[in-house]
């Protein structure tokens, strides 16, 4: 077969894809097997698997494969009355296969009700709540494929919350950790529901791809196996087998042009040598995550759209919704060595919904887990008030083997004010505006974090934890989950892609990644964004094929 | 990804980046990082970024944060070698932290030195200092240069990990710990 197809940058290419994370990488491979010609765009670098390493100073202090704060700074304010400061405050992907290459792999459909949750709950003070103008059952089919097309490991009915499938999962459960083990033990002394983990890993051989050998570097690393289910390791390569689809590396784009009439014409980059570069293109494909999406349009001004991209109604950046949750550490009796194997093998969803008696809307799930390495767990495993060097200190690391964590996965409110923005100042090393965010978690959100930090002791008290602590939630955290930023609608006034993730403003301008989403769902967004995906290249190869385009 | 393990973890190591923010081409960690194993694997012990003096109190310094009492600490594992690589070769925007650092710690000793104080003595002062830049960044830096991977300096001999229990071989078979081979050997009493 044809491979690596080259476009010169004068090729009106059929779609040309910003990002090739979680949702570029997926629409990659079907827009260029539905017989287009595409050409996606990365900023970081192309990574194969063999190359990654278990270098935890590599990978968290130098960003080995994340954005580095260094060369692109962020700025960060709780309230648009302040001036913002440096803070490294977000943390995505920035290689070939985005997010999905350094993802945990929790991978959670939405229920049901995370589509219509304002509806169930009507209009909640300080947050701007609002149901998407899809289902849960308009997108069942394409959680069915992600499963399926990916390779996800899980065990369909297990958990009585579940919304309905229409397929069970195509692999088994991971082995049970002993986290997972201490989390049935505990869960259901309490009476909750734990379940095996799905997660996109592949427990067994799958589509030439080598079952997960349990080496325990998932969280932030690269899978050297290939058995992470990353858009690397999956759809990326079938996307370049057809001969029709181009990865280009190291390019980081900093305009989207248009023309007289208002539509899309091409970009403009920075190639590696930071030359400028413009790529023509049919339409483009925003798929760059929650913050350098909207970052992109804000930063495309023109006279036609003084204000960005998309953004004639002002929407564009705002109802940021972060990864908030707690964390809980305990230490038990005998070794777990809990760092072998994928970080989850047990969850609860039985705090999906949490009693409004409670005082707040909100709902969670929650995980026991191991996410921490030799290094990271000295530096961020123990409470503050436990000793964090010294004598004590150096005693406590040897509890290592015998420590797990429960963390907790929240809603997250979406708060107008919450948002991506340009720094009026700061410049990053292209000489391109800083990224400015504006955060603060909805009260309610704050106080769904606290309820089910209680929860997570509880939990470590009823597995038989020797001696447990909280990690404090403080809201300055960084995050990870970057979503709602550029979110869908029926409302061109409230909104800023519509139901086929077409701009409202500019009809070959697409938007599809963790900003499109309306809700956070219980904050493990991946399988919604790429289910969101495998659906939009559908809609859009329906689109052009019909000239709609 | 996600979590508020990772959250903290990374805005810890990142705490304090901004005031030293650097917004020039990076060098090339690859290349660097090369260099700074090749010396070591030569037996070289030198110093590129700390002067000798500035070396023997840092070391001071590690030691007291990861002391060598009941079984090999910082000193073993070597890693002051590991933060003069990051301070010379990976991340040298962090160079005015320690060299200030050292300064400010030479003052506070002076006229003895940190090195020649008693243990008591050091852990005292370094109390004082614990919430400096300075002495955030030594824990930080002493932790990686313990419990790094050590194909980049420090670790040496996989001390650091020997101690807390950790192996990397690259792949594991499950059962991985007493609770779930419990299980497993329940489940086949069971069948």
């Amino acid at each position: 077969m044809d491979t690596n197809a080259k476009f010169k940058t004068t090729d009106f290419v059929d779609f040309l894809i910003i990002g090739s994370g979680s949702a570029g990488g997926v629409l990659a491979k079907e827009l260029s097997s539905n017989g287009f010609q595409v050409v996606v765009l990365e900023q970081g670098p192309r990574i194969e698997a063999g190359q990654f390493e278990h270098d935890e100073y590599g990978v968290f202090n130098l960003n080995a494969l994340t954005n580095n704060p260094r060369q692109q700074p962020t700025t960060f304010r709780e309230s648009e009355s302040e001036t913002a400061t440096f803070k490294p405050i977000l943390s995505y992907g920035r290689v070939v296969g985005g997010g999905s290459v350094h993802f945990t792999t929790n991978y959670w459909r939405f229920h049901e009700l995370d589509f219509v949750e304002r509806s169930r709950k009507g209009s909640i003070p300080g947050a701007d709540l609002q149901d998407w103008p899809i289902t849960y059952n308009d997108l069942e089919p394409y959680y069915t494929k992600a499963e399926w097309e990916l390779g996800v490991s899980g065990q369909a009915g297990a958990s009585p919350f579940d919304p309905p499938r229409s397929k069970p999962y195509p692999l088994p459960p991971l082995p049970i950790k002993s986290s997972g083990v201490l989390m049935e033990r505990g869960a259901r002394k309490l009476g909750w529901h734990p379940f095996p983990a799905p997660m996109a890993i592949i427990s067994e051989d799958y589509h030439g791809r080598r079952k997960c050998m349990n080496c325990g570097f998932c969280e932030y690393f690269g899978c050297e196996w290939g058995s992470k289910s990353s858009t690397l390791a999956t759809v990326i390569p079938i996307a370049e087998s057809t001969g029709r689809c181009e990865i280009r590396p190291n390019c980081y784009v900093h305009e989207i042009e248009v023309n007289a009439q208002g539509r899309v014409t091409g970009v403009v980059y920075f190639d590696k040598q930071k030359r400028s570069q413009r790529q023509k293109a049919k339409s483009v494909i925003l798929s760059a995550n929650g913050a350098e999406t909207p970052k992109l349009l804000l930063m495309s001004k023109s006279t036609r759209f003084p204000d960005g991209l998309a953004n004639s109604n002002g929407v564009v950046g705002k109802y940021l919704m972060f990864d908030t949750g707690a964390m809980s550490g305990g230490v038990f009796e005998h070794p777990l060595n809990d760092y072998k194997g994928a970080v989850v093998s047990r969850i609860v969803h039985d705090f999906y919904e949490i009693d409004p008696k409670h005082g707040f809307v909100g709902g969670a799930g929650l995980d026991t887990r191991f996410d921490f390495y030799p290094a990271s767990f000295a530096l961020g495993g123990f409470a503050p008030d436990m000793p964090q060097w010294g004598s004590e200190f150096k005693k406590n690391l040897r509890d290592f083997p015998r420590a797990m964590y429960t963390l907790s996965h929240h809603m997250a409110l979406a708060v107008e004010s919450n948002s991506i923005t340009l720094d009026p100042v700061v410049k990053d090393a292209w000489g391109l505006p800083a990224i400015r965010v504006t955060y603060k978690d909805h009260p309610d959100t704050l106080k769904s974090v606290l309820f089910m930090q209680d929860r997570e002791m509880e939990l470590l008290d009823a597995a038989g934890a020797q001696k447990s602590w909280r990690l404090p939630y403080t809201e300055r955290d960084s995050s990870a989950h970057l979503l709602g930023s550029c979110r869908m609608g029926n409302d061109p006034k409230r909104s800023v892609i519509n139901s086929d993730h077409r701009s409202h403003d500019v009809p070959n301008l697409f938007i599809c990644d963790g900003s499109s989403l309306v809700t956070s769902g219980r904050n493990q967004p991946t399988e919604t964004i790429q289910a969101l995906a495998f659906r939009a290249a559908d809609r859009i190869t329906m689109l052009a094929k019909k000239g709609e385009i | 990804m996600d979590q508020d393990s990772r959250r903290t973890f990374l805005s810890r190591l990142l705490a304090g980046t901004s005031a030293v923010m650097a917004f020039g081409a990076l060098p090339d960690f690859s290349l660097a990082h090369e260099h700074a194993v090749a010396q070591l694997r030569a037996g070289e012990n030198k110093f590129v970024f700390f002067t000798p003096e500035e070396a023997r109190q840092m070391e001071a310094v590690c030691e007291q944060i990861i002391p060598s009492d009941d079984g090999p600490g910082a000193h073993e594992a070597g890693a002051i070698y590991f933060i003069d690589y990051a301070l010379s070769q990976t991340e040298p925007d962090l160079q005015p932290i320690f060299r200030a650092g050292l300064k400010e710690l030479a003052a506070a000793c002076a006229p003895d030195k940190f090195g020649e104080l008693g243990v008591t003595q050091q852990i005292a002062l370094l109390k004082k200092l614990e919430r400096t830049e300075f002495f955030e960044r030594a824990r930080q830096y002493t932790i990686l240069g313990f419990l790094g991977n050590p194909t980049r300096p420090g670790n040496r001999d996989q001390v650091g990990w020997k101690y807390i229990g950790f192996e990397n071989p690259g792949m594991f078979t499950h059962p991985f710990g007493f609770y779930d081979a419990e299980l497993l050997s329940e489940k086949k009493k069971n069948q």
